[in-house]
């Protein structure tokens, strides 16, 4: 107990000890130290700026005295709130602080009366400083004017001039002379007063004393404001008040540094008194888990010698109670001696009945009399006998097999034991091998039935035997096998009320009796069908997949045909039937199939055929031998490079060695054959190898699809889609061609009117040459040539008549060169590939199609000198170019509408990008395509343009163009709201044609 | 097992405590927070350059002090015999005065001095004509307890407040202290506060509208500054800002005679000889509606006013078409005095 208050004391002591040392910690209370602390810093900033106002004030820079009262007014609200001292601050130097702040607001006090004697003065001195000068001014202006007193003007003039320099200089040896001219002037005044200016004089005069007054008391007021030491008072109290925050601020973090060690030391505490008890609670679990295995290990020791003292008792007994079989022991009449009757049977005797019974009492009659019979024989022979019996118990026939022996005088043990279950194994397991072996050796499932008929027949009757299998398709049943004593094979029926439909609708074997049979009849659940039965029993034949039929046999006359046990036979052996039968009716199935495909391979759309890896035709359709013209024999009797056309003959070699080595598997090709008429047909065949388990080629399939007409069409489409876009333009180079010959016509006609102006000139130029040849120059005659000179301004005429020839050069340069574009890109008749500069096509094109993007965007050009002319269509590239500019121009029209308000940009650069390839980009800042577009741009007659704009077929035929015709590829890069930039790039050394046409893909 | 799962746990949770403690702890020793002395704004308008600045248009106030304010300002029951209300000396409808010469204060007696207007007195810099009182607050004081004005004391009148259950019910929802001499002059000074005129036409000018004012109002502004006025009467209140003796160019007393302890004006409060006859500037806000003019009361007439002024405290003689146009100026001072929840 006492221990316990010790640590009780202990743990209250540290507690407090903590809590002393968190309160320490938390000692300064941060907000009131910022407030106080930014009070100080802000006060002595306001005393600065009140400092700086008074003198901003005295030169004149503040028009009113607002703000000196507003820092005032701040100063006398901080002093207020600085009275709230923090609580850190010890006692001593509160006061010591309070009485700083004490002493700083007498300053204060001192400073604002001075700042308001000095707002008085310096408002009276500014005052007279104004007024002196005018009115003493007007003064003179007026003496002068009335003429008198010399003097005295002179000395007023003095006094003004005196004044301001004392005002301004600040010059102390002037104040006597001022006061001396003012005396001068009082003296004055004295002698004449009927002087008619006296009272202005007397004006004058008080301003010149009140400046004389006031400007040192206004100086020495404010030289006195600012010496007012409010400030390093101010500064006093931060530096004591901020000493004092730091070491309270030490002394705090001393705490903080003391509460955390101490908290250390308290952890580590109570880490080692967890661990010791730690400690000593395994200790006292390993004492007791031992003591418990002691106390095991005893009383398992004390069970076992028990245990086995009761063994060695009943050893005997146990021994022969652990045989499972029957035991008797009789003597010779069959009385029985001893009894242990079998385990899991039910006996006729109980255990303590057996006494003096006799065997048959305990077996039918018949058994009991063969038992003895056997026994004597034994007796005799010495031998054991073994016999077999069978016994119906409950609608159960049990096979029992019993062994007499002798042992000892005139008495003998029979053993009986149940061997019902190895009898139907036996029977199960020969129904199944000659169901499985039937499965192999019949050809169709009617063969299969009738060996599963002949193998249950030898277990059971089965004169009268059906098996019905369950058409899914067609909800039917269908008798697959039939052999009955009185009915006839019926027809498929629909799932009914027979006792077959109940069978399988339940899914469930059954066995019933003709009195079942009626009460399933009565409840309605069956309807009888055929010759009612004794004894029926039908199983379900499942398979993995569900029941997919019925087997069934019956007995007209006995009604203990069957029993339970061949019901569970029947059923056993139903799933390997079951199984049977699907095998079956799945190799009848693939069969089947096989026939279809044969005649889906003979009558496809398609020309398909086999041929062996040299090419020989192993197999035609008809679609094939259609194609070609020839019959099946024909066919099969040749190769297919009978009929390749010889100019694509080297192509399929080629490709068919590639096939052979594995390098691809699968190839399509478009290549010509020759019709047996002799004409040529384009067809597209695609070819796949088909190799054995062993990877050794077995044969080609080849499927062959004649596309000579689709290329007709196609290339029909491309003309109309030229003629389409060159309609398109029309307009526009009707246009661009309308503009330079206008210019053309209007310059000819000007040349037209300035040669008669100068034709009239020449006509009077020879008239006078005429009259100086003659010497009859006439005065009139060089009039008359000036005037007409003059009148055909030919001066005008010679600037302008060169410019209008340029101009109408110029015109028809240009015009000749759209004409020429035109040319360029129409390339009519250019069939075959020709090596064309690309730059100068492109640039052709772009002419061409001024129209449609001059007014939308600007043509930004970047060939690339380098680039070496390649082979291609030349009228077909172009189109595609077109085609591509063209939709350029459409998508920035979208964006920049008319034009009006900026233009969009269009930019072609072609490039080498290596050795192999040429490229053509072209960009436009039109709006890109959209997502959903861009997997369909080059579907022929795919369209993003409105009705009449475009009939979706340029980029589909510009993508054959270029990758069909070419070999070239065409690909584009697009940015929503950024545009699009189609990229063209053409082989610089396209492979030596095998055709035109033929390309593997 | 599970004891040594406890334990672990117990240990690690410990530690973890320990640790985030001594790290809060070093926290905030480390962090000083100084808050940023605002700096002063200066701000650049447009009257910037002028000796006189526009009242402002809006005042943010408590409204129901206000409106406790204004009861407590119309109350009688703050004078001994419940007559006298600080309203009847500081009418709003006569310019905050009662344009008496000398106030009437209970029984029927005069006072020795003219009161002052209440409008924009929150812009004084002190109160009283002597200055006395720093604070609107303070100021409160004097009449409340003056024998000749109020004659009561805060004894008697926070008593009386308090007998009357709708000023307790009143002060309840605002003064957690409920009815005390600080709360009362709170109230009355916080209404104080919300009497200002601001937008006199001669504000507009300032804040920018040329037409506002007629020319001869722009002149009378003009000679105002320059004969010297503005030297005195300058700032958002027009004077109020200052103190300033009566009769620096001229003995005004002598001339008047007949002097009074009154008219030794801040020497009352200092008892320094340099501040006899010193007076606080008054404000020449609503000069117009103010009348009498002066501590004393001894004018009605605003030229005479200007006359006596240019004579005693500039030192010169005006011209009447200089009387008159300063005149002219110092009519356009009138302000609107809108009430504070209105506004």
């Amino acid at each position: 107990m006492n221990i316990r208050i010790h640590h009780i004391l202990i743990g209250i002591a540290l507690l407090l000890l903590m809590t002393f040392l968190f309160f320490k910690t938390n000692n300064i209370d941060s907000d009131s130290h910022n407030h106080f602390s930014n009070d100080l810093r802000n006060l002595k900033e306001i005393d600065a700026t009140l400092d700086k106002y008074i003198l901003e004030s005295r030169y004149g820079l503040l028009n009113s005295y607002d703000l000196l009262i507003k820092e005032t007014a701040k100063i006398n609200q901080l002093q207020i709130t600085l009275k709230n001292i923090p609580t850190f601050v010890d006692n001593e130097n509160q006061e010591a602080i309070k009485n700083l702040l004490n002493e700083y607001s007498d300053l204060q006090s001192k400073k604002e009366s001075l700042i308001e004697r000095y707002k008085s003065q310096n408002a009276i001195i500014n005052n007279s400083l104004r007024y002196f000068p005018v009115t003493t001014s007007a003064l003179l202006k007026n003496i002068s004017a009335s003429g008198s007193s010399k003097n005295e003007l002179e000395s007023l003039n003095f006094l003004l001039r005196d004044v301001l320099q004392f005002y301004l200089l600040n010059d102390k040896e002037l104040e006597p002379k001022i006061k001396n001219q003012i005396e001068l002037i009082k003296d004055f005044q004295k002698k004449n007063p009927d002087f008619d200016n006296n009272s202005a004089l007397n004006i004058s005069i008080s301003h010149a004393q009140t400046i004389l007054r006031l400007k040192p008391e206004v100086d020495r007021l404010v030289k006195e404001i600012v010496s007012v030491q409010t400030s390093t008072q101010i500064e006093t109290t931060i530096k004591l008040y901020d000493s004092n925050y730091e070491e309270s601020l030490s002394r705090a973090n001393l705490y903080r540094l003391f509460l955390y060690l101490f908290s250390v030391i308290l952890l580590v505490l109570v880490c080692y008194i967890i661990l010791k008890l730690k400690k000593v609670s395994f200790a006292l679990y390993a004492l007791n888990e031992n003591l418990e295995l002691i106390v095991d290990a005893r009383t398992v020791a004390l069970s076992m010698s028990h245990e086995e003292l009761l063994k060695s008792e009943t050893n005997n007994r146990a021994l022969l109670h652990a045989i499972p079989d029957t035991m008797l022991r009789t003597n010779e009449k069959g009385d029985l001696l001893d009894y242990i009757s079998a385990k899991n049977e039910e006996t006729v005797l109980h255990a303590s009945e057996w006494n003096g019974k006799n065997i048959s009492d305990l077996l039918p009659r018949l058994v009991a009399d063969q038992t003895i019979r056997l026994a004597k024989q034994s007796f005799e022979t010495g031998e054991t006998q073994v016999f077999e019996y069978q016994i119906l118990k409950n609608d159960k026939a049990s096979y029992y097999e019993g062994r007499v022996a002798v042992c000892g005088e005139s008495e003998f043990l029979t053993i009986v034991r149940d061997v019902t279950e190895l009898k139907q194994a036996e029977a199960e397991s020969q129904i199944i091998a000659e169901v499985a072996q039937g499965t192999n050796s019949t050809s169709n499932l009617k063969d299969l039935l009738k060996h599963v008929h002949k193998s249950v027949s030898k277990l059971l009757y089965a004169e009268n035997f059906f098996v019905a299998l369950y058409d899914a398709k067609n909800e039917l049943l269908d008798m697959q096998f039939f052999i009955d004593k009185n009915d006839k094979a019926p027809h498929a029926v629909k799932l009914g009320k027979g006792l077959s439909s109940y069978v399988f609708k339940k899914g469930k074997p059954m066995l019933v009796t003709l009195a079942d049979i009626e009460k399933l009849i009565e409840s309605g659940d069956v309807s009888m069908v055929g010759t009612p039965p004794a004894i029926w029993l039908g199983v379900p034949l499942k398979t993995l997949e569900g029941i997919i039929g019925v087997l069934v046999i019956q007995h007209y006359d006995d009604k203990n045909a069957y029993n339970l046990r061949d019901l569970e036979l029947l059923t056993a052996v139903g799933d390997q039937i079951a199984l049977a039968i699907e095998r079956k009716s799945a190799e009848e199935a693939l069969k089947t199939s096989d026939e279809r495909f044969q005649s889906a391979f003979d009558y496809a759309p398609i020309g398909i055929g086999l041929t062996s890896p040299t090419g020989d035709w192993l197999q035609v359709n008809f679609s094939l031998c259609e194609i070609f013209g020839y019959t099946k024999e024909e066919l099969l009797a040749s190769n297919f490079k009978a009929i390749t056309h010889p100019n694509d003959m080297a192509q399929s070699l080629e490709l068919m060695k590639k096939l052979l080595s594995g390098e691809i598997d699968t190839c399509r090709i478009e290549k010509r054959y020759i019709h047996k008429l002799g004409h040529n047909v384009l067809a597209v065949t695609s070819i796949s190898i088909v190799r054995n388990s062993k990877n050794k080629p077995l044969y080609f399939i080849a499927q062959i699809q004649d596309v000579t007409e689709q290329k007709a069409l196609e290339n029909q489409i491309q003309r109309g889609q030229k003629l389409e876009s060159i309609g398109q333009l029309a307009a526009g180079i009707a246009h661009e061609i309308n503009t330079p010959t206008q210019y053309v016509g209007d310059n000819t006609r000007f040349l037209k009117d300035s040669f008669e102006d100068i034709f009239t000139v020449l006509e009077k130029n020879q008239q006078l040459l005429a009259a100086c040849q003659s010497n009859a120059i006439t005065s009139e005659l060089v009039t008359e040539m000036a005037t007409a000179i003059d009148r055909a301004d030919i001066e005008y005429l010679n600037e302008e008549v060169p410019k209008a020839i340029d101009q109408a050069l110029h015109g028809v340069e240009r015009i000749s060169k759209i004409v020429q574009s035109m040319k360029d890109f129409a390339h009519p008749g250019s069939v075959d590939k020709k090596t064309i500069d690309l730059n100068k096509a492109i640039e052709s094109t772009i002419t061409v199609a001024s129209s449609e993007w001059k007014y939308v965007a600007d043509m930004v050009t970047n060939y690339d000198p380098n680039l070496p002319s390649v082979l291609c269509l030349a009228g077909e590239f172009n189109q595609v170019v077109l085609n591509i500019i063209i939709n350029a121009s459409h998508a920035i029209a979208d964006v920049v509408g008319d034009g009006s308000n900026g233009k969009g940009q269009i930019t072609i650069s072609t490039t080498k990008v290596d050795d192999e390839w040429a490229e053509i980009r072209i960009g436009d800042s039109g709006s890109g395509i959209p997502k959903e577009a861009q997997n369909h741009i080059f579907d022929p007659f795919f369209t993003t343009k409105g009705v009449g704009k475009g009939t979706g077929q340029g980029l589909a035929i510009s993508h054959t163009v270029i990758v069909e015709k070419h070999n070239g590829r065409l690909n584009f890069e697009t940015e929503s709201g950024k545009g699009t930039t189609f990229i063209i790039q053409l082989p610089l050394n396209p492979e030596p044609e095998l055709s035109n046409e033929g390309r593997t893909q | 097992m599970i004891t040594k799962n406890i334990t672990l746990k117990l240990v690690s949770t410990s530690i973890l405590l320990i640790f985030i403690g001594f790290f809060t702890m070093c926290k905030s020793v480390s962090v000083k927070t100084i808050i940023p002395l605002t700096a002063a704004s200066t701000e650049n308008t447009k009257w910037a350059d002028e000796p006189i600045l526009p009242i402002p248009s809006e005042i943010s106030l408590d409204s129901r002090k206000v409106d406790l304010g204004e009861r407590l300002f119309n109350e009688p029951q703050f004078s001994h015999d419940n007559t006298i209300s600080c309203a009847s000396c500081h009418n709003l409808n006569l310019g905050g005065t009662d344009q008496l010469t000398h106030s009437i204060g209970i029984n029927g007696q005069i006072g020795s001095i003219n009161a002052p207007t209440v409008f924009n007195a929150t812009y004084n810099f002190k109160q009283f004509w002597d200055g006395r009182a720093e604070t609107l607050e303070e100021q409160i004081d004097g009449p409340t307890h003056a024998a000749s004005e109020m004659g009561s004391t805060w004894e008697e009148i926070t008593e009386k407040l308090n007998n009357s259950p709708d000023y307790v019910s009143e002060f309840a929802p605002l003064y957690k202290d409920g009815i005390n001499t600080e709360n009362i002059k709170d109230a009355i000074a916080t209404f104080e506060r919300s009497l200002i005129t601001p937008n006199s036409r001669f504000d507009q000018y300032l804040k920018g509208n040329q037409d506002i004012l007629t020319n001869d109002e722009k002149e009378g502004y003009k000679v105002f500054k320059s004969v010297g006025c503005a030297s005195c009467h300058q700032g958002i209140n027009v004077g109020g800002n200052l103190f300033q003796e009566f009769g620096v160019m001229g003995d005004y007393f002598i001339d008047r005679g007949n002097i009074e302890e009154a008219d030794f004006g801040r020497f009352n409060v200092t008892k320094k000889e340099t501040d006899k006859y010193v007076f606080k500037v008054p404000t020449l806000r609503n000069i117009a509606l103010t009348y009498p003019y002066f501590h004393d009361g001894s004018t009605k007439s605003l030229e005479k006013a200007v006359g006596v002024m240019s004579k005693y405290q500039l030192g010169r003689e005006l011209s009447s078409e200089e009387t008159n146009s300063i005149v002219k100026f110092l009519q356009s001072l009138n302000g609107d005095y809108i009430k504070h929840n209105q506004q």
